[in-house]
């Protein structure tokens, strides 16, 4: 309006001046030519009050353009606020803005503090999976601590049965060297005895039917010197088996404690893995629930930090609100009517 | 003969490869950890010793070093062998200096007796004894 107002008074101005000066020029040439001159002169008077009349209506172009004329600036500035009556304005843009970014602020935090309540959950979940894995290792290496101590003790069992074994063995030695003694000393017994019994048979004929007593009680007695022999042979036979049949089981018993030895190896051997492998996985597990504690926690920390965001959502849901009454305010023909300031001191 | 020294705390472990030593002609001592372990070594020094590696109060690599430290040089001498399941151990134990290192398994001991037959060279051989003779089992 204010453009079109200037415009008008500019075409107002251009006009009464080109009016005045053709009557001007037409009075001045009437004049020189001596022709109609009082027309002349009347024209040139009537020039003159139009032009005087003209000046007091609008004024002067040249002492009242500083205040009135506009610039480009100016034009520009009236159609932006042209433009904010109407509500197309940047303020609008930016209200839809708000609005939206609101909108959007919201249901991401929303999401985001669903999905940290999963992962806290699945983190807690993961401890505690961690926690139980732990206390089964822990039990793990009872077991195995168990499971040492009862073969240390069979090995134990078996060392003190060995060593009763030998102390056997020792015994059955010495006594089939006595018996092999004995036996030596009853064959030399009844080497004599025979000899013995062979000069009585003898001294019993040369002395004739008085010794014949005698004579029957020498060969008797060659008998059972014969029979001791025998007796004694048998005896000396059993004592070589003896001799032959200790070192075999002690041979045999040997081979017990070389087995022995291998399942202790072979046994410790695959102990000592599991240990090894025990300590991997116990420390694997004490890393990992460091983790999961460590995720838990990161979580604790996002969700303060989404209720940041939520206060920051809720700031965009009353920057929206106080923009939406601003608009408004303008449209009506309200602004500055209070609500502007107070949305300037909100922001 | 050579005197040799047992440090493991498996008791089971001691009592076969002392027994199964003895058989080789050996005089063997046993310990249960590194603690008992370097008192029988300062005791009575032997000329070798085997010893586990994982073992409570004293492991064997704390004995190793101070074996290995210790101020006197027969002791710093002592051949050692290493005898254990962890395999990963294996580098670690050969930078603190072993004669032998040996995984725990059923032919271990004759890899234990070769070792310790060429550690012993200076000493006078050893004679298998046999079982039964001059009254002594194994």
């Amino acid at each position: 309006m204010m453009l079109l107002k200037s415009r008008g008074m500019c075409c107002l101005h251009g006009s009464a001046w080109f009016v005045s000066g053709v009557l001007l020029g037409i009075g001045v040439l009437g004049f020189w030519q001596g022709l109609l001159a009082t027309t002349s002169v009347l024209l040139l008077l009537f020039a003159s009050v139009l032009a005087g009349v003209l000046a007091v209506r609008v004024g002067s172009p040249r002492s009242e353009g500083v205040d009135e004329a506009p610039s480009r600036s100016g034009v520009m500035a009236a159609h932006e606020a042209h433009a904010v009556v109407d509500g197309d304005s940047g303020l609008a843009q930016a209200r839809t803005h708000v609005t939206d970014a609101a909108a959007l602020f919201r249901r991401s935090v929303k999401q985001a503090k669903q999905e940290m309540v999963l992962l806290e959950m699945s983190a807690h979940g993961l401890v505690v999976e961690l926690e139980r894995s732990r206390g089964a290792l822990d039990r793990v290496r009872r077991e195995r601590g168990r499971f040492t101590r009862s073969f240390d003790g069979f090995v134990q069992d078996f060392s003190e049965c060995a060593a009763a074994q030998e102390a056997e063995l020792e015994d059955a030695l010495r006594f089939g060297l006595e018996v092999d003694v004995a036996a030596r000393m009853v064959a030399r017994i009844a080497k004599e005895t025979a000899m013995i019994a062979l000069n009585a048979s003898l001294e019993a004929q040369r002395v004739g039917e008085e010794g014949a007593g005698f004579h029957v009680i020498a060969l008797e007695l060659r008998k059972l010197t014969g029979l001791v022999k025998e007796a004694n042979a048998a005896m000396a036979d059993r004592s070589r088996d003896i001799g032959v049949f200790l070192p075999s089981i002690a041979k045999n018993s040997a081979r017990m404690w070389e087995a022995c030895w291998r399942v202790t190896t072979e046994m410790h051997g695959h102990v000592d893995a599991l240990d090894s492998n025990y300590d991997d996985i116990i420390g694997g597990v004490a890393h990992a629930l460091g983790g999961g504690e460590t995720i838990s926690d990161r979580a604790r920390d996002a969700t303060e930090y989404l209720q940041m965001e939520e206060r920051m959502a809720e700031t965009l849901a009353r920057a929206d609100a106080l923009i939406e009454q601003e608009v408004t305010d303008q449209k009506f023909g309200l602004h500055g009517a209070g609500t502007t300031r107070g949305f300037s001191k909100t922001s | 003969m050579a005197s040799i020294l047992i440090v493991d705390d498996s008791a089971s472990t001691r009592i076969a490869m002392k027994v199964l030593l003895q058989r080789e002609g050996h005089t063997v001592g046993v310990a249960e950890d590194g603690l008992q372990g370097l008192k029988a070594i300062e005791t009575a020094c032997p000329d070798a010793m085997v010893m586990d590696v994982i073992m409570p109060d004293m492991d064997g690599y704390t004995l190793l070093h101070r074996i290995r430290t210790h101020a006197s040089p027969a002791i710093r001498a002592l051949p050692v062998v290493c005898m254990t399941g962890r395999d990963k151990l294996e580098d670690l134990i050969h930078g603190l200096g072993v004669q032998g290192f040996v995984r725990k398994h059923r032919g271990c001991l004759e890899e234990i007796t070769e070792i310790l037959s060429h550690e012993l060279e200076g000493t006078t051989p050893a004679e298998a004894i046999p079982l039964i003779s001059q009254g002594r089992w194994a």
